[in-house]
């Protein structure tokens, strides 16, 4: 990156933040469409109903990566902190952030996911307009970070 | 982002949000409290003026952990990158969120922060009405999310 950028006057993202959602559960799947729906100008959201699916999309040669993987902490099959484990270990992959949408706030669960290197833990339930609310804070916090390469 | 502000006081966690600032630079420290004004009622802040400061504070039994520590990367002594480091090797302290603020674009640092398990990075803008916003996109988004707010009962 040239020197003369390292000042930028605009730190949000120009471009359209891609988010790879794993989630097993069509319901699930369809509420976070609904709360991402807002968002189309600025988010692209792909989303993938297994972790299997996840590891043949991010090592397929020649795939772009997603900016941002959003995961479901109660997959059913594979444990959803091995799948983050397996990510982190991954001398690419590890870059990138994953934050673990959970179904509890459970305190030890919670501090699983960080101790596995969540980026961040997002509760998905509560009400709609809670949900809208902090997917409206994740899109708005993503935009203002700048993304691994 | 006026319209989101008042929703901050309804936290999810039902208290203020702890953040860690660790940065060498007064006048930058002083910004970046500044910056944060608008959330005084939402937000706790302490604050480092190194790395190696940042880290016996963590250490020491009497400290409330914070929820969220954001971490300049270009200091004297232990620069940021040590800091992450260290933290994301501690067992306990490993499961603390950092955010990087740096005025650095440039990606190799990016692709290292990210790489050492930081949870995001953003660069300072030099607008400082810009820079205010970034802070309210960090404040909205991390007072929502849960933090490992209940750490040292796990250890």
């Amino acid at each position: 990156m040239p020197d003369a950028d390292s000042h930028p006057r605009v730190a949000i993202q120009s471009r359209v933040l891609k988010v790879l959602l794993v989630e097993d559960d069509a319901s699930a799947a369809e509420l976070m469409e609904d709360v991402f729906a807002p968002h189309t100008d600025s988010v692209q959201l792909d989303i993938i109903p297994n972790a299997d699916q996840l590891f043949t999309l991010l090592q397929t040669p020649g795939s772009s990566l997603p900016d941002a993987v959003l995961l479901n902490l109660h997959l059913e099959g594979r444990p959803a902190l091995e799948v983050l484990a397996d990510l982190k270990r991954d001398p690419v992959l590890r870059r990138l952030p994953v934050v673990v949408l959970s179904g509890t706030d459970d305190p030890t669960e919670v501090a699983r996911a960080y101790q596995g290197h969540a980026s961040a833990v997002l509760v998905k339930s509560s009400g709609m307009d809670v949900l809208q609310a902090r997917i409206n804070a994740f899109v708005d916090f993503w935009r203002y970070s700048r993304l691994p390469g | 982002m006026p319209d989101t502000v008042p929703a901050v006081h309804t936290l999810s966690m039902g208290r203020p949000l702890r953040v860690l600032l660790v940065d060498d630079a007064p006048t930058d420290r002083e910004l970046t409290r500044e910056a944060f004004t608008g959330h005084k009622r939402a937000v706790i802040i302490d604050t480092c003026a190194n790395g190696e400061r940042a880290l016996s504070f963590l250490h020491a039994p009497d400290t409330t952990l914070p929820d969220v520590i954001l971490l300049d990367l270009n200091m004297p002594g232990l620069t940021g990158f040590d800091v992450l480091a260290q933290l994301k090797d501690h067992p306990r302290l490993r499961a603390i969120p950092v955010v990087i603020l740096s005025s650095s674009s440039d990606t190799g640092d990016i692709d290292r922060a990210y790489s050492l398990h930081a949870s995001s990075y953003l660069i300072k803008d030099v607008d400082f009405q810009r820079f205010i916003e970034q802070i309210d996109a960090f404040v909205n988004y991390w007072v929502r999310n849960c933090t490992p707010v209940r750490l040292r009962k796990l250890n």
